[in-house]
């Protein structure tokens, strides 16, 4: 039943195989690298040269470009080289284990010769793959997309006549006094009811001359004294109650004309709410200073701080999820002819995939001018970069020091590690610059920035952390001397920023990965509202005062006749209530009491 | 591939053990069903290559049993995932041997591998059986009916086969 020149072939067979494999293993192993690279990129990722050697299972790649998605002509990361050594025993179990990792030469935003846009084989492979999750999850975009109000209104508004701007507007103190002629005319007429309704002048004349003459006939005989004085008593309290009737009536009226006069007074304050109301409905919207704040710098530190949040989530993708030693992951659905992978738990030796570390340096590129990674300098490591946290049982440091260009910034230095070998991931990221300097050119045009912080040389101190789906972050900046940059389309805030001092703005980033979050403050909210106020002020001020001339011009004529009109009633009713008063014979506003001044000895 | 097959049809018309056509169809069929680039799949060509099996019969099975193998996917799929994670009693198995070395080579914790290996293993028996009863058969019944068809020998007396018998005899 043996067939030995079988087995003869069986081993040409396998040698056959393997000796084609060692020929092109390197191919295969690149091939599948860059397609693999290129997929999860969105861009095409070339190796120029990658060796495998069998015999010390190394691998060696030369001239690595990962192009753009964004620019296909320029290349988002160059590597010159990069080395690392297979573990041998944990290859036997399907494993990768990096021991020592090197990756030298690295470079950013490169020029490229071809375009690094997908093949269209790649392109439909990615088009089916699912999407994944938005990542564009924005904090705040309040801070992210804040502006200015538009300043050249206030300089339109002075071309145009206070008589323009308060065409249509109605005034609520002309309202009052178009209204106020009536209540003075009821007034009138309440008065000129209750001075008919109040004892007449003929009548007090004629009680008055009846006492006089009751005076004169005082009786010798003591017997008729009695009823004497009974009389004059009589006539007495009847003058007595006409004055204080009299009296009454006088303080009565005078409250009245008090409450005519004082509301009067209410104009002034009506033509002021007047001038606020055509004012506010001018369209001149003051900023407040965190929002001079968030246009000068807080916004650009928005939009970084929302793009490492979309780095975050986008490595997260490529992370391990922090899940117990033990738990078993849950299979996902695959296409046919296909099957799945179920995974079953390490229960000893190494992850699926281990790199202990890689130790990384960056190609001087001193030629840049400027550019966020235009370093001169740049060297750090990564440590314990796992598929399996939680076997491995150290969280993943990494660490990045450097200087950049053109000493662009003294000091860079980011840090930090992802725990997850909890169910829970615990993630802080430390990034640090010390003299970053600012130095913007001028833009000019329809994107002309209002306000810009041409120069400055800033302190970056950021922290962010991240349990679970919870943000907590801080990012503190120290601006030292600022310089700034006023567009035509804020001239206004010139003066303002003129020596502006040094100051510093805090961002505080809360909320959830989801939703996350944004607060802004500086030390120059403070100086910046009061200076803003003045500012305000002393702009608005003779827009103001033009308006208000007009409103006084529209008003003062019919608040000097309503005052006439007041004065004119005053006069008469008082003027009435104080004659008959005067009759009496008794001192205005004091009513007699008993016998009182004109019989003092008489009881 | 065709020499496999008319190398079939003179086997079975040969005094050759209907065990030997049978085994290889049997054998052809594992490869047929479970995924090609599976690790087993090299101890089941190291069994054709090193046993007396008819290679042919192993080819043809390996063809027809590919084409049935696209239809019997969803039930491979289903058959191995149940087993890996259906049944609790093979869950401490499947663990040791996904941290073993060189299993986790073969793709045993891929459903379809799983799924189509147990189906091949199941059905090889009955397979080789079926074969062989079919070949003892048709030797007996069919084979001496099937010899004196005349499109049989019409091609027997063709150019074609004589040419065939003539490289047959110079290759041994």
């Amino acid at each position: 039943m043996i067939r030995w020149s079988g087995l003869i072939v069986f081993i040409v067979i396998v040698g056959l195989i393997t000796i084609f494999t060692l020929f092109f293993l390197d191919g295969m192993i690149k091939g599948m690298i860059e397609d693999r690279a290129s997929l999860a990129v969105g861009a095409k990722v070339e190796i120029g040269d990658l060796r495998f050697k069998i015999f010390g299972l190394s691998v060696d790649i030369q001239n690595l470009q990962v192009a753009n998605p964004e620019e296909p002509m320029r290349n988002s990361v160059e590597v010159g080289s990069l080395g690392f050594d297979l573990g041998a025993a944990p290859l036997l179990k399907k494993k990768i284990v990096i021991e020592r990792m090197k990756v030298l030469d690295l470079a950013w935003n490169t020029p490229r010769k071809t375009s690094g846009a997908l093949p269209p084989r790649l392109q439909k492979k990615l088009e089916a793959r699912k999407k994944s999750p938005d990542i564009g999850a924005k904090a705040e975009k309040r801070i992210e997309e804040c502006i200015l109000p538009n300043f050249s209104i206030l300089t339109d508004l002075k071309k145009r006549s206070p008589e323009e701007l308060l065409k249509g507007a109605n005034l609520q103190s002309a309202s009052f006094l178009g209204d106020y002629p009536k209540k003075v005319s009821n007034v009138k007429e309440t008065w000129e009811k209750r001075l008919k309704e109040l004892p007449a002048k003929d009548e007090i004349e004629k009680d008055v001359k009846a006492f006089q003459s009751l005076k004169d006939k005082r009786p010798r005989d003591l017997t008729q004294l009695p009823a004497y004085l009974e009389k004059v008593n009589d006539l007495q309290k009847k003058i007595s109650d006409t004055q204080k009737t009299l009296t009454t009536a006088q303080q009565e009226f005078k409250t009245e004309m008090n409450n005519l006069k004082t509301s009067l007074q209410e104009v002034e304050k009506l033509k002021d709410a007047d001038v606020k109301t055509v004012m506010g409905k001018l369209g001149v919207q003051i900023p407040s200073a965190t929002d001079l704040i968030c246009v000068l710098l807080g916004k650009e530190v928005a939009h970084k701080v929302n793009w490492a949040l979309g780095m975050y989530r986008k490595l997260s993708q490529y992370t391990s999820k922090g899940k117990p030693k033990e738990e078993k992951e849950k299979p996902k659905p695959v296409p046919r002819m296909k099957g799945m992978d179920v995974r079953f738990p390490i229960t000893r030796g190494y992850p699926d995939f281990l790199l202990e570390l890689a130790e990384f340096s960056a190609r001087p590129d001193i030629k840049k001018a400027s550019g966020i990674f235009a370093f001169e300098r740049l060297a750090g490591e990564l440590r314990g970069l796992t598929s399996h946290p939680a076997l491995y049982g150290k969280p993943t440091l990494f660490k990045l020091n450097g200087s950049m260009v053109g000493n662009l910034a003294k000091d860079f230095a980011l840090a930090g590690q992802f725990d997850h070998r909890k169910t829970v991931a615990e993630d802080r990221i430390n990034l640090n610059i010390k003299e970053l300097r600012i130095e913007q050119a001028g833009t000019s045009g329809p994107q002309e920035s209002p306000l810009r912080l041409a120069s400055a040389l800033l302190n970056v101190n950021g922290s962010l952390g991240v349990k679970g789906e919870a943000l907590d972050g801080r990012v503190l900046l120290d601006v030292l001397n600022p310089k700034v940059s006023v567009g035509s389309s804020a001239a206004i805030l010139g003066d303002l920023f003129k020596n502006m001092g040094s100051f510093d703005i805090s961002l505080s980033i809360g909320g959830t990965l989801d939703q996350p979050s944004i607060g802004l403050s500086s030390s120059a909210t403070k100086a910046l509202t009061s200076g803003l106020e003045n500012l305000v002020q002393k702009e608005m001020k003779g827009l103001q005062d033009g308006i208000k001339n007009v409103i006084s011009s529209r008003v003062d004529k019919d608040l000097t006749t309503n005052r006439n009109e007041v004065s004119g009633l005053e006069k008469l009713i008082q003027g009435e209530l104080s004659s008959r008063l005067g009759l009496t014979g008794l001192p205005t506003g004091t009513a007699p009491k008993g016998t009182k001044g004109l019989f003092p000895g008489l009881k | 591939m065709i020499q496999q097959i008319i190398g079939l049809i003179r086997i079975i018309h040969s005094e050759t053990d209907p065990r030997q056509i049978s085994l290889g169809f049997a054998l052809g069929m594992i490869p047929g069903l479970t995924p090609l680039t599976s690790l087993h799949n090299l101890l089941v060509l190291l069994a054709i290559l090193f046993f007396r099996v008819n290679i042919g019969a192993a080819m043809l099975s390996w063809g027809v049993f590919k084409i049935l193998a696209y239809a019997l996917d969803p039930l491979f799929h289903q058959i191995g995932l149940f087993l890996l994670t259906g049944v609790a009693s093979l869950q401490g198995l499947w663990t040791t041997l996904y941290n073993a070395p060189l299993v986790p080579y073969t793709r045993f914790n891929n459903s379809m591998v799983m799924g189509s290996l147990i189906f091949s293993l199941f059905a090889f028996y009955p397979v080789y059986w079926g074969g062989r009863f079919i070949v003892v058969k048709y030797r007996e019944t069919l084979m001496e009916r099937f010899n004196r068809l005349r499109i049989v020998q019409v091609f027997r007396a063709s150019d074609l086969y004589k040419w065939y018998s003539r490289y047959s005899k110079l290759k041994g």
